[in-house]
């Protein structure tokens, strides 16, 4: 918890008293995250102890949805904010100076994904053409999913603008389903899996397979300003970070793979379980990226084209 | 105890714009010299414009023309050494205040006194009004008459030179209103302030004023002033028994109701 | 000033503004044989709530309501939401403070300066209906994500209904009451604390009453939209782990909370306002 007073007072009671001489030689590093599973590698190496082995201290700010992370970077109110690639493009083709430093999550190699277009099991929704004129949940407009539900409804026979697009958080869709108050929703996990397991829903697709195998979504991201002027906090921050990779996709399933998941996201363990988790990466390829730049660009998102180059810093990209 | 103070109208007037293009002359003229130490009573009746004229000569409220001169000094505000008794009590006490908290609000901020010194000193004016047993009552706990007291000795407790009165007897009873009068009146002759009440209440200017004013209607002005000449201190039975106060009694009604048959 | 009530001579001392203070008297005033039927209404509530949960609606995300109390007893979950609920009611009552205190100050100003209630009655007006999701990302450019911003946001909110109800209570001064602290010959600032405040404070209390349940509202949105702690936090996270149970759990204590602090203001309310209500019956 912080409050208004309790940084300042910190800060003289720091200076007052001698701190163990470890603890005053860690840099923190304040970064703003949401708490679902494209974490793991972080939280695994902060419970690990990987930054503090780089001097690192890392103070995390969750936001649930995720909608602040980045003006709060923009302010300078966070140094490192994990968001999605079309979220940190928007704020880099606004003149926000938004780099990329470490990569996050992707989606998986092949279907089945971590997220799915759903509809009912009787609705025969199979296809973007059987969504033509009908009523799609996303969970926020002018982001990834709903980038991605606009090209897979196009690339499967549909027209995406005769779809309506209806913002429902992630939590309420499968209600809004059973409602009918939407026909269809772009779903990921844990939700989708509870959703299909349950057979309340069945698949009709799954976007991000359809158009390219293991798109990069999630991922770090630093403002220029700070990147040029912290360029050996940011080289440790990955170095400490790429460990969390490792350490993660190699003990993926363990019980302290769980315990630590499942710390934070408050997933209840048998959840958990349940789901498959694709591999975690530490580079993100420029080519691999530029797909989800070009869709912007041909669903309005993006005025003109974008490198996905220049938003990548050189520790995202391979040695 | 300092002495009454004097005061002095000269030709003020007074005009409401309410807004409208045409203006609304309450007072037209109004001279008047007020004696130390002396009770003097404007009649006129409802509407005719005694309140304004008692605000203007409070300083409460601005003439349109004319001058008011308190001691001779002209009154722009209130000036110290006066004190007015409203016709409203319920409106004038403070209801979130004890009885003797509203006696103190006379004094606040007046000299150094401790609070103990300040409750003492408002505490004998409680007395004097009959109210000690009440002081740490609120004033919705008390009937008319008692809050019209509190009002009084809130009054009194600030030492006035002059007092001015309006209407202060009206929205009580009419014993309640005789025993107001004759603690008025004993307060009054202690304490010699000078005192100017207006009424529209003949019975009640001549009871106990040394002289009476009368007003027209509106637009008022003082048709004339007539010395009382009845012995004090005066008596709430024999008084109003005196031929000269009956003859009084009856000039003045007539006056006041019949005011066109009766050129001054 | 004048005195504008002067007029009525003749009538007996009725205040004209009772009228308009008619409206003003606390919620829960009357209590005695209603509460009971208002307690009987919240259980048949919990009883369809229960019923409905385990008949007829079929979603993870409506736990019937026996589970949501067995999750509020559950090892750590009720430590926990003590912490996340005080993190949270402090974030409020500090907001709370500060956007009365500024309302009342503000309110005075407006409600004595004509000059000053011209000029920032238009800013009044188009800041008031602005909502607080649209509030947050403008103030993190500002304030950043942590609680200075939360509590400036929580401030604002209630700024207004006590800016604007103080505004009126101070406007509805009687105004023999202001004569009569002029011929006293007080300044303004004795004026302001001996009179005009006590005056106003049955229209002040109206306001704050109203603006410490938004107060609470306000804090859990903001809790929700920046993270970080509290109650809007919690709920978020606990929606997104489908534990739908500690979700309403927190719920729960929410409307609990809600509750308890309407009860304690209109408390203070009845004791501090006795002259107020005493006048009234
Ligand atoms: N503030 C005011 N604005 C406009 N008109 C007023 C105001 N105060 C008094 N008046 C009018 O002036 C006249 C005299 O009022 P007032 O002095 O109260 O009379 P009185 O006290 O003799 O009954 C009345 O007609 C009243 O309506
Ligand atoms: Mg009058």
């Amino acid at each position: 918890m912080r409050q208004f007073a309790k940084s300042a007072f910190i800060a003289a009671a720091a200076a007052l008293t001698a701190l163990p001489a470890a603890a005053q030689d860690l840099t923190t590093l304040r970064v703003s995250i949401i708490p679902i599973i494209d974490i793991a590698p972080l939280q695994i190496a902060m419970t690990k102890g990987f930054f503090e082995e780089e001097g690192i201290e890392i103070d995390t700010t969750p936001t649930a949805g995720g909608a602040v992370g980045l003006p709060a970077l923009a302010s300078g109110a966070v140094d490192v904010t994990f968001s999605n690639s079309v979220s940190i493009a928007l704020g880099a083709a606004q003149g926000l100076g938004f780099k990329v430093i470490a990569a996050g999550s992707f989606t998986g190699k092949e279907a089945p994904d971590i997220a799915a277009i759903v509809a009912k099991p009787d609705a025969g929704i199979k296809t973007g053409a059987d969504l033509d004129g009908k009523k799609l949940a996303v969970n926020t407009r002018n982001n990834v999913i709903w980038l991605y539900a606009n090209a897979w409804v196009d690339a499967t026979g549909g027209d995406s603008s005769s779809v309506t697009y209806l913002e429902v958080p992630f939590p309420q869709m499968l209600d809004a389903i059973d409602g009918g108050q939407v026909d269809a929703a772009f779903l990921v996990d844990p939700f989708l899996n509870a959703g299909v397991s349950g057979g309340a829903v069945e698949v009709a697709g799954y976007p991000y397979n359809t158009i390219q195998s293991e798109i990069p979504i999630g991922m770090y991201a630093v403002t220029e300003d700070f990147l040029a002027d912290n360029p050996d906090v940011v080289d440790s921050f990955v170095t400490a970070y790429n460990k969390g990779v490792d350490w993660a996709n190699d003990n993926a399933g363990s019980d302290e793979w769980n315990e630590i998941v499942s710390g934070y996201t408050r997933l209840p363990a048998e959840r958990l379980a349940g789901l498959d988790i694709p591999p975690f990466h530490k580079v993100v390829d420029p080519e691999a990226l530029q797909p989800t730049m070009d869709l912007m660009l041909k669903y309005g998102l993006l005025r003109e084209e974008m490198e996905a180059s220049s938003i990548l810093a050189d520790s995202v990209l391979a040695k | 105890m300092q002495d009454g103070c004097t005061l002095a109208l000269d030709g003020v007037t007074k005009s409401f714009s309410q807004g409208r293009p045409e203006e609304m002359m309450a007072l037209a003229d109004i001279s008047l010299d007020v004696a130390a130490g002396e009770f003097l009573t404007v009649v006129g009746p409802s509407g005719c414009g005694k309140s304004t004229f008692l605000q203007i000569a409070a300083g409460l409220m601005e003439a349109t023309g004319g001058a008011v001169a308190l001691d001779g000094r002209p009154v722009d505000g209130p000036p110290g050494g006066l004190v007015y008794l409203f016709q409203q009590y319920t409106r004038s006490l403070l209801p979130w205040r004890t009885v003797i908290r509203n006696v103190e609000f006379a004094v606040e901020g007046r000299g150094r006194a401790s609070r103990r010194e300040r409750r003492e000193f408002c505490m004998e004016f409680l007395e004097m009004v009959g109210l000690a047993d009440f002081a740490d009552r609120y004033p919705w706990q008390l009937s008319g008459g008692m809050q019209q007291r509190v009002a009084i000795a809130r009054a009194l407790a600030a030492e006035p030179r002059i007092l001015l009165l309006d209407e202060p007897f009206s929205s009580v009873d009419a014993l309640t209103r005789m025993e107001l009068h004759d603690m008025i009146l004993k307060l009054w002759e202690d304490r010699r302030f000078t005192a100017l009440l207006v009424t529209h209440d003949v019975d009640e200017a001549v009871m106990l004023s040394d002289r009476i004013a009368v007003l027209s209607s509106r637009p008022s002005r003082i048709v004339e002033t007539i010395e009382t000449g009845l012995p004090r201190p005066r008596d709430r039975i024999t008084t109003p028994e005196l031929p000269r106060f009956l003859e009084l009694r009856h000039y003045l009604l007539e006056s006041l109701t019949k005011p066109k048959d009766h050129a001054a | 000033m004048v005195m504008q009530s002067t007029s009525d001579d003749t009538l007996p001392p009725t205040r004209p503004a009772d009228a308009a203070r008619g409206r003003v008297p606390a919620l829960g005033a009357r209590v005695g044989q209603s509460r009971w039927t208002g307690l009987l209404l919240v259980l048949a509530l919990l009883g369809l709530w229960e019923l409905s949960a385990r008949f007829w609606v079929d979603s993870a995300n409506w736990p019937p309501f026996s589970r949501v109390v067995m999750a509020l007893f559950e090892e750590g979950t009720g430590r926990e939401l003590f912490f996340v609920f005080a993190a949270s009611l402090r974030l409020m009552l500090t907001g709370f403070v500060i956007g009365a205190g500024l309302g009342i100050a503000l309110g005075v100003a407006i409600g004595l300066n004509r000059f000053l209630r011209e000029m920032l009655s238009p800013m009044v007006e188009l800041l008031r209906p602005l909502p607080v999701p649209g509030l947050v990302p403008p103030l993190i450019l500002l304030l950043g994500i942590d609680a200075a911003m939360k509590g400036t946001v929580v401030a604002f909110a209630v700024l207004f209904p006590v800016l604007i109800n103080t505004a009126q209570g101070v406007r509805a001064v009687e105004p023999t009451l202001l004569d009569t602290a002029r011929t006293f010959r007080h300044g303004r600032a004795r004026s302001i604390l001996a009179v005009i405040l006590p005056a106003s404070l049955p229209y002040i209390f109206s306001g704050l009453r109203i603006s410490l349940a938004l107060a609470l509202i306000v804090t859990v949105v903001a809790e929700m939209i920046a993270g970080g702690t509290g109650i809007g936090y919690y709920l978020m996270t606990m929606q997104y782990a489908m534990r739908s149970a500690e979700m309403y759990a927190a719920v729960v204590l929410l409307a609990v909370t809600g509750y308890a602090l309407n009860f304690i203001i209109v408390s203070v309310e009845r004791r501090v306002l006795r002259w107020y209500f005493a006048q009234q019956d």
